[in-house]
């Protein structure tokens, strides 16, 4: 097992060149010159020319993407073509709102998600049951910006209960974690669900039974910690995708993370940033996935890595 | 004389019944997917149906009814720039369908595409492959998706193609896995032996082996890829206005959440209906398509 926890790490490092990679090419193939959408359409050649040197662009294409990995390495990811601003500044001030939000939904989708989807399994085909799977198709089917929205309207306008938006106190937070948290919540209820039912038709449930053991009990002691490991891979796997997904919920809320940075770097091409955010963002959901990886190996003794 | 003639035997054959005809007895029979089947054909004929009338017009601006509410005449009311809701969410049904069935085109064609190159010949190919699709799934989807439109600029022609591309890593592995179970199996080795080739090998043995699981991950794709899409135009970076798509319209309606909040109601309830549909759908095919798999 600690070899292959030692290759997977050791892969980690290429997946991070190869997105570092994928970012600076993918944007070098983008149309348009960064110069004149900093300097605007009437700017003069003497101008874009500076511009262009200030900024490395005047460099062969090789060269900027040597400079580009070294900078990463040393903590440098340019500057803002937008504000001149260091992006990692940007990154610092805006990630934190982002990971905040991350963990909050995840947190919340986990507890409820596990309770909702025992709950669930523990009498298929009763009333509870049917309740459950109706919440999990509706909060998989509804799209996250107009929840939120509905959610605004009800606690923050009509009962006057949360702010409409804004950041800084934990009021601020409830919203856009309960908006972020349905879908995550929806799957792993249903993962827990199905992973219990399976966990349930082992011969330890029926010996455990046999012997007297109550039905909560059996839930409790024998079949939760049996249909534990596929739930927590569900769970990593949001997490990570929530780390991308909150952008949508903060351009809901108004929240000052790192979606609403992408978004309006994207509409402004602000290169720099587009790029410094994808890789934070991708570097932690590869920190994530490998983190699964040794958790599923420490959970699971059964599992052998050759 | 003998028995035989005097007493003829009705021999009619017992045919046996298409694979076709074994998933619709098990599908009919759900009724829960049906109705998600249904509220698709609604939506569906929706769309189909709004060019067709004349008063269903999406751009008809009207601003001394700006943010009227439901009258009988209009409804679902009008929005901020006083154009009926009505006819914007039938329209919108349009660019949501069209958006959502060519992203989950683009997704499955090349990624079955390169899940059976991969899984067929295997080697260096299947290494190659198997890289880009792991470069792909390293992104979180939206975020992946928003690299995209950056690079083609906004749009929804833009926010199609990237929710396509980064749909491609799932069936590929699908297709991938399915191909390698059965490149061994009893019978591709049979049709090897009695001379078929590479292409017919895989269009007549293993492509019709690998449609079950597809055709499961479409459909239920379907449904997150309208919501991706959507995703991606409340966001500014998918349809332009004055295009009627259903997530622009609640981001152009949520300014006027206080006064006006019938604006974003319909848009998004359309939305969740759709990807409702999809996602009852995708749970029936997978029952009828697998019985292995019932859903308990």
């Amino acid at each position: 097992m600690v070899r292959f926890l030692t290759r997977r790490a050791f892969g980690f490092l290429p997946l991070l060149l190869a997105v570092a990679t994928v970012t600076f090419f993918a944007l070098e193939l983008t149309p348009g010159d960064p110069a004149v959408l900093i300097m605007g359409q009437d700017a003069t050649p003497e101008g874009l020319a500076q511009v262009r040197r200030s900024l490395g662009l005047d460099r062969p294409l090789a060269e900027q993407y040597v400079r580009y990995l070294w900078g990463i390495v040393r903590g440098d990811l340019g500057r803002s073509f937008r504000t001149r601003t260091p992006v990692t500044e940007d990154l610092a001030r805006t990630f934190p709102v982002t990971m905040t939000l991350a963990v909050g939904a995840t947190l919340v989708a986990s507890l409820v998600g596990i309770v909702a989807g025992t709950i669930s399994a523990a009498r298929p085909h009763g009333a509870l049951d049917y309740v459950v799977r109706v919440g999990i198709l509706t909060a998989v089917s509804a799209p996250v910006f107009w929840m939120g929205l509905v959610m605004i309207y009800w606690f923050s306008i009509r009962l006057a209960w949360f702010p409409v938006s804004g950041w800084g106190t934990v009021r601020h937070i409830i919203l856009p974690v309960a908006a972020l948290s349905a879908f995550p919540l929806a799957s792993i209820a249903r993962m827990t669900r199905s992973s219990v039912l399976d966990a349930l038709t082992h011969d330890y449930v029926r010996t455990a039974r046999a012997k007297g053991v109550s039905d909560g009990a059996v839930l409790g002691r024998h079949v939760l910690k049996n249909a534990f490991i596929p739930v927590v891979t569900v769970i990593a796997l949001q997490f990570g995708i929530l780390l991308g997904g909150a952008v949508i919920t903060e351009t809901v809320f108004a929240l000052p993370g790192l979606g609403q940075l992408v978004v309006t770097a994207v509409l402004a091409r602000d290169y720099a940033i587009i790029r410094g955010s994808v890789l934070l963002v991708a570097g932690s959901f590869a920190v994530i996935n490998l983190l699964v990886d040794f958790l599923y190996a420490a959970l699971d003794p059964r599992i052998r890595y050759a | 004389m003998n028995a035989a003639h005097a007493l003829p035997l009705q021999v009619t054959a017992v045919r046996p019944r298409t694979p076709w005809q074994l998933f619709w007895t098990r599908f009919r029979r759900d009724w829960v997917a049906l109705a998600g089947l249904g509220i698709i054909v609604v939506i569906l004929a929706m769309a189909a149906a709004a060019p067709l009338v004349p008063s269903l017009n999406p751009e008809l601006q009207d601003l001394s009814l700006r943010r009227s509410p439901p009258t009988p005449a209009h409804p679902f009311g009008r929005d901020h720039l006083g154009r009926d809701i009505l006819s914007r969410v039938a329209h919108g049904a349009r660019y949501t369908f069209g958006a959502a069935v060519t992203a989950t085109l683009i997704a499955l064609l090349t990624g079955v595409a390169l899940g059976l190159v991969a899984g067929y010949w295997g080697g260096i190919v299947d290494d190659v492959g198997m890289r880009v699709v792991e470069v792909l799934l390293a992104f979180p989807y939206l975020l992946l998706a928003i690299l995209i439109v950056a690079i083609l600029g906004p749009g929804l022609g833009s926010a199609t193609v990237a929710v396509g591309i980064t749909k491609i890593p799932h069936y590929a592995r699908v297709t991938r896995a399915a191909v390698l179970s059965l490149r061994h199996s009893d019978y591709v080795d049979a049709a090897r032996v009695i001379g078929a080739t590479d292409a017919g090998i895989i269009t007549r043995h293993i492509l019709p082996n690998t449609m079950a699981p597809i055709l499961v991950l479409a459909t239920v794709g379907l449904g997150a890829d309208v919501l991706s899409i959507a995703g991606l135009g409340f966001l500014g970076l998918g349809a332009q206005p004055p295009t009627a798509e259903w997530g622009l319209m609640v981001s152009e309606g949520r300014s006027y959440l206080f006064e006006a909040s019938h604006i974003i109601v319909f848009p998004g309830v359309f939305l969740m209906l759709l990807v409702l549909g999809f996602n009852l759908m995708g749970d029936g095919l997978r029952d009828a398509l697998d019985p292995r798999l019932r859903r308990r």
